[in-house]
C-alpha cells in the first residue's frame, strides 16, 4: 500500500502531512486575528467563500515559533479532516510524494507524529493531522 | 798735405818761386819797355840776375831772422807753453805776414829802382837809358812793389795758416792772449783793393811814361830829320823819315809828288785836313789818329810838306810790351786773387765747420778754431771760442741738470742766456718739489683708492656672486614655477576631464540604478509567477495525486514544474540579490562618483587656484629673475668699472711711483735755513 504526503517547512524542520487532507496549497494569506481564540488557531482566513481556521502547525508541534499576523509566511495549506477545513501557514512546500511505507520507530519524537519517511535523504516526521486537530479539539482525550 | 814742420820751408821755396816767375817776366818786361836789344838787353840780364841773388838773400836772411822763434817753438817735440815764449810765438806768428810782405815788397822796391839806377849810371854805354827811363823806373818799381804786397802777403799767410792755428789753439788753451799783428778785415780789404788797383795802374803809368819817351825820342828824331831836310830842300828824305816823304805843295794844298799824292788818295780825312789847314794857316801840322800825320812850312814862295803816314800795325816792342804786361798781370791777378782768397778764408772756413757741429748740436765736438787775423774774423773766432766755452759749459750743466742735479749753479753763465738758464733752473727746481710734493700725495691717493677699488672690486665679487646665486634660484624657481604651472595645468585639465568623466560615469551609474531598479521590478514580477507557478504546480500535485493512477503522471509533471518553479525562485531570489548588491554598489558607486565630482570640482577649482597663482608666481619669478638679471648686469658693470678703477689706480700708483722715481733722481739744494716753503 501507498501512502501519499506533501513535504512541508516550518521554521527549519520538514515535516510531511498527508495529501489525502491537503485541499489546495496558497501563497501567503494575511490571516485575521480572533481575539480570545487558542494559542494554535489564532485567527481565520478567508478561502472560498468562507472563514477557516488558522492552525499554527509549527507552534503546535513546537518545531517553530508562533505564526504572527505581521509576518505572513510564504505558503498555506489548505486542510480538511473531516468537516473541518483550516489553513496551516508554512514556509515551504514540496509537490506529492508518494511513498510504500511509513516508518514508525521514531515517530515518537516528535507530537502527533505517527511514522517517518526519507524524502531526498532528508528525514520528516508524518503528522497525523486529525489527530493534531483533535488534540487542540479535546486536549485530554488523546494522551499522544 | 803734408805740413813742413819749419815754416821757413814752408814760405820761402814758395815766394821765391813766385818771385822767380815774375822777376824774369818783369826783367823781359823792363828791356822791351826800354827798348834793349842785342848786347845791351844781355847786360841788363846779367845785372838783373846778380841783384835779384841778392836781393832774395836778403829778403830771406831777414825774414828767417825775424821768424826764429816761431821756428825754433815749432821745431821742439813739445813746444814751450809758458806764456813768455808763446806770448813771442804768438806775437811772431801774427806778425809774421806783415813781416815778411814788407821785407819782399821792400825789397823788389829797392832792387828795381837800384837796378835802374846802376843800368843809368854805371852802364850807360851798353845800356843806353833815356833820362825818362828812372822815372819810369820808379813808376815800375812802386807798381811792383805794390804787386807784390797782393801777392805775398796773403801768400805768407796762406801758408802759415797751420802753424798759425797751431800757435792760436795752443795759445788759447794756456789762456795766453795773442799779440801782435792786428789788422782790421776793413783795412785789409782796403789795402788790398787799393793795392790790386794801384799796382798795375802804376806799372801801366811806367809803361805809358816809357811811351812818351820813346815818342818823344822819335819826335826829336823826325825834327832833326826835318830840320836837315829844310836845310837840303828838295831833297827826298823819305826813307830817313821811316816811311814818311817830302813834297811840295800849292796855296790850295795840292801835291806835286805823285807818290805823296797816292797816299793821300788813300786816306782823304788827313788829306781834307790839310788842304783846309792849307788855305787858312801858312805853316801848321794835321794829323788823324788813323791815317797820319802832315806837317807843312811856308818859306816865301816856298811850301814843302812833311808826310808821315800812320803804320798799319804796331811796332813789335810795343806789343811785345803789352804781351808781357798782359801776361804779368793775368798771372798776378789770379794768383793774388787765390791768395787773398785763401788767407781770409781759411779762418771763415773753420769757423764755418766749427759753426756746422754746432749747428748739428754737437757742441762738445764742436772744435775750437784758431784766430787766423787779428781782425774781424780773428773777433769772430775769438768770440766763437768764447760762446763754444760757454755751450759746452752750459751743456756740461744742463747735462748735470737733465741728470738730476738742480743744484748746479749757472752763475759762471754771463748775459741773458745765463739769466735765462738760472730762471729755468729756479723754476725746474719750484716744478720738482711742486711735483715731488704732488707725486707724494698722488701715491698717497692712488694707494687709497686702489685699496678701495679692490675692497669694491671684492664687495662686488661677492654681491655679484651672491646675485649670480640669486639668479640661479630663480631660474631653478622659474622652471620649477613653470614645471609646477604646467603640471597644475595639467592636474586641472585632468581634474576638468576627471569632474567629466564623474559626471558621465554618474549619469551611466544613474541609468544602471534605473536598469537595476527596472530589473528588480521584473525579477518581482519573474518570482511572482514562479510563486504563482510553484503553487500551480503543489496544487496540480494535489489534483493528480487525487485523481489516483491517473494522475501520477500529471503529478510528476507538476512536481517537475514546481522544482523549475523553485528554481526559478531561487535564480530570480540570487539575481535580486545581486541586483541588490549592484543596487547597493550602483548607490555606493553613485555617492562615491558623487563625492569622486565633488572632489574633482574641488580638485578643477584648487587646480585652477593653484595654476593661477602658480602663473602669478612664475611671473613674479620671470620679474624678480629680470630683475635680478638686470641687477647683475649692472653689478658686473660696477664690477667692471671697478676693475678699471682699480687698473688705473694700479697704473696711477706705478705713474705716481714712477713719478717718485724720477722726481727721486733730482738732487735739490739745501734748504736754506728759515727759506719758506
Amino acid at each position: 500500500m501507498t501512502i501519499a504526503i506533501m513535504p512541508v517547512q516550518l521554521a527549519s524542520i520538514w515535516i510531511a502531512v498527508g495529501a489525502v487532507h491537503l485541499q489546495e496549497v496558497r501563497g501567503a494569506v494575511t490571516w485575521v486575528p480572533l481575539p480570545g481564540a487558542p494559542a494554535h488557531l489564532p485567527g481565520v482566513v478567508p478561502w472560498r467563500g468562507r472563514a477557516i481556521a488558522v492552525l499554527d502547525l509549527g507552534g503546535l508541534l513546537g518545531v517553530a515559533p508562533p505564526v504572527r499576523v505581521t509576518e505572513p509566511r510564504p505558503r498555506t495549506l489548505i486542510a480538511q479532516v473531516e468537516d473541518t477545513t483550516f489553513a496551516i501557514p508554512a514556509d515551504t512546500v514540496r509537490e506529492v510524494h508518494t511513498v510504500v511505507a511509513i516508518e514508525e520507530s521514531h515517530a515518537a519524537q516528535v507530537r502527533h507524529a505517527y511514522g517517518q519517511v526519507v524524502i531526498g535523504g532528508q528525514v520528516m516526521p508524518v503528522i497525523d493531522l486529525a489527530h493534531a486537530l483533535a488534540a487542540l479539539v479535546r486536549p485530554q482525550a488523546d494522551p499522544r | 798735405m803734408t805740413v813742413p814742420r819749419t815754416p821757413l820751408l814752408r814760405i820761402l821755396p814758395a815766394i821765391g818761386a813766385v818771385d822767380a816767375l815774375f822777376s824774369a817776366l818783369l826783367a823781359y818786361t823792363f828791356a822791351a819797355m826800354m827798348g834793349l836789344e842785342g848786347s845791351s838787353r844781355g847786360v841788363a840780364f846779367g845785372v838783373y840776375a846778380v841783384m835779384w841773388v841778392v836781393k832774395v838773400s836778403v829778403w830771406m836772411a831777414i825774414v828767417a831772422v825775424r821768424m826764429q822763434p816761431l821756428s825754433e817753438w815749432v821745431a821742439q817735440a813739445q813746444p814751450p807753453t809758458d806764456a813768455a815764449t808763446l806770448g813771442e810765438v804768438t806775437a811772431t806768428v801774427y806778425r809774421a805776414p806783415f813781416m815778411v810782405c814788407a821785407a819782399y815788397s821792400f825789397a823788389l822796391l829797392i832792387f828795381y829802382i837800384t837796378y835802374a839806377v846802376v843800368l843809368y849810371v854805371g852802364f850807360s854805354d851798353s845800356v843806353p837809358l833815356g833820362p825818362s827811363s828812372l822815372t819810369a823806373s820808379v813808376l815800375a818799381g812802386v807798381g811792383i812793389t805794390l804787386g807784390a804786397v797782393d801777392l805775398s802777403f796773403p801768400l805768407c799767410e796762406w801758408l802759415l795758416a797751420p802753424f798759425v792755428e797751431r800757435v792760436s789753439l795752443t795759445a788759447q788753451e794756456h789762456n795766453v792772449p795773442a799779440r801782435g799783428g792786428g789788422m782790421s778785415y776793413r783795412a785789409r780789404l782796403v789795402a788790398f783793393a787799393l793795392t790790386l788797383a794801384l799796382a798795375p795802374t802804376f806799372y801801366l803809368s811806367s809803361i805809358t811814361y816809357m811811351n812818351d819817351a820813346r815818342t818823344e825820342q822819335r819826335e826829336l828824331v823826325l825834327r832833326a830829320e826835318l830840320v836837315a831836310a829844310h836845310a837840303a830842300f828838295g831833297q827826298d828824305v823819305g826813307e830817313r823819315l821811316r816811311g814818311g816823304s817830302l813834297f811840295s805843295y800849292d796855296a790850295v794844298g795840292n801835291v806835286t809828288d805823285s807818290e805823296v799824292a797816292d797816299l793821300l788818295a788813300d786816306r782823304p780825312e788827313l788829306r781834307r785836313r790839310f788842304e783846309t789847314a792849307v788855305r787858312r794857316l801858312p805853316s801848321g801840322t794835321v794829323e788823324h789818329p788813323r791815317e797820319g800825320v802832315i806837317a807843312f812850312r811856308t818859306d816865301g814862295e816856298r811850301k814843302t810838306g812833311a808826310i808821315v803816314p800812320r803804320a798799319p800795325s804796331v811796332s813789335f816792342g810795343t806789343t811785345l810790351v803789352i804781351i808781357l804786361f798782359l801776361l804779368i798781370v793775368s798771372l798776378w791777378g789770379p794768383l793774388s786773387a787765390l791768395f787773398i782768397a785763401n788767407s781770409t778764408a781759411v779762418s771763415v772756413v773753420r769757423i764755418a765747420d766749427a759753426l756746422a757741429h754746432v749747428g748739428e748740436g754737437e757742441v762738445a765736438s764742436a772744435p775750437k778754431v784758431a784766430v787766423f787775423h787779428q781782425d774781424e774774423v780773428g773777433s769772430l773766432a775769438r768770440n766763437y771760442n768764447i760762446m763754444i766755452d760757454q755751450l759746452r759749459l752750459l751743456a756740461q750743466r744742463t747735462n748735470e741738470v737733465s741728470k738730476g742735479a738742480l743744484d748746479v749753479e749757472f752763475d759762471i753763465l754771463r748775459g741773458d742766456l745765463g739769466d735765462a738758464f738760472r730762471g729755468q733752473v729756479t723754476s725746474l727746481r719750484e716744478m720738482v718739489s711742486h711735483i715731488a710734493h704732488s707725486a707724494s700725495q698722488l701715491a698717497g691717493a692712488a694707494s687709497e683708492m686702489y685699496a678701495a677699488a679692490q675692497e669694491q672690486e671684492a664687495a662686488a665679487q661677492q654681491q655679484s656672486a651672491g646675485v649670480e646665486e640669486v639668479a640661479r634660484t630663480m631660474e631653478s624657481l622659474l622652471v620649477a614655477a613653470t614645471h609646477v604651472t604646467e603640471s597644475t595645468m595639467g592636474v586641472l585639465t585632468r581634474a576638468e576631464r576627471t569632474r567629466e568623466t564623474t559626471s558621465r560615469t554618474s549619469e551611466r551609474i544613474t541609468e544602471l540604478s534605473a536598469h537595476a531598479n527596472r530589473i528588480a521590478e521584473i525579477l518581482d514580477v519573474i518570482r511572482d509567477i514562479a510563486d504563482r507557478s510553484d503553487l500551480l504546480a503543489l496544487n496540480a500535485s494535489l489534483e493528480g495525486t487525487r485523481a489516483g493512477e491517473a494522475g501520477r503522471g500529471f503529478a510528476l509533471v507538476a512536481g517537475e514544474m514546481r522544482k523549475l518553479a523553485e528554481r526559478v525562485t531561487g535564480s530570480v531570489s540570487d539575481i535580486k540579490k545581486l541586483v541588490s548588491d549592484v543596487r547597493a554598489s550602483v548607490s555606493a558607486t553613485v555617492l562615491a562618483t558623487e563625492e569622486s565630482s565633488t572632489l574633482a570640482a574641488g580638485t578643477t577649482e584648487s587646480a585652477r587656484q593653484i595654476n593661477l597663482v602658480t602663473q602669478q608666481q612664475r611671473s613674479g619669478t620671470e620679474q624678480a629673475g629680470q630683475s635680478m638679471r638686470d641687477v647683475a648686469t649692472m653689478i658686473t658693470q660696477s664690477l667692471a668699472a671697478t676693475r678699471q678703477v682699480r687698473s688705473l689706480a694700479e697704473d696711477l700708483k706705478v705713474q705716481a711711483e714712477n713719478l717718485n722715481a724720477v722726481v727721486a733722481r733730482f738732487r735739490l739744494p739745501a734748504r736754506q735755513p728759515g727759506a719758506d716753503g
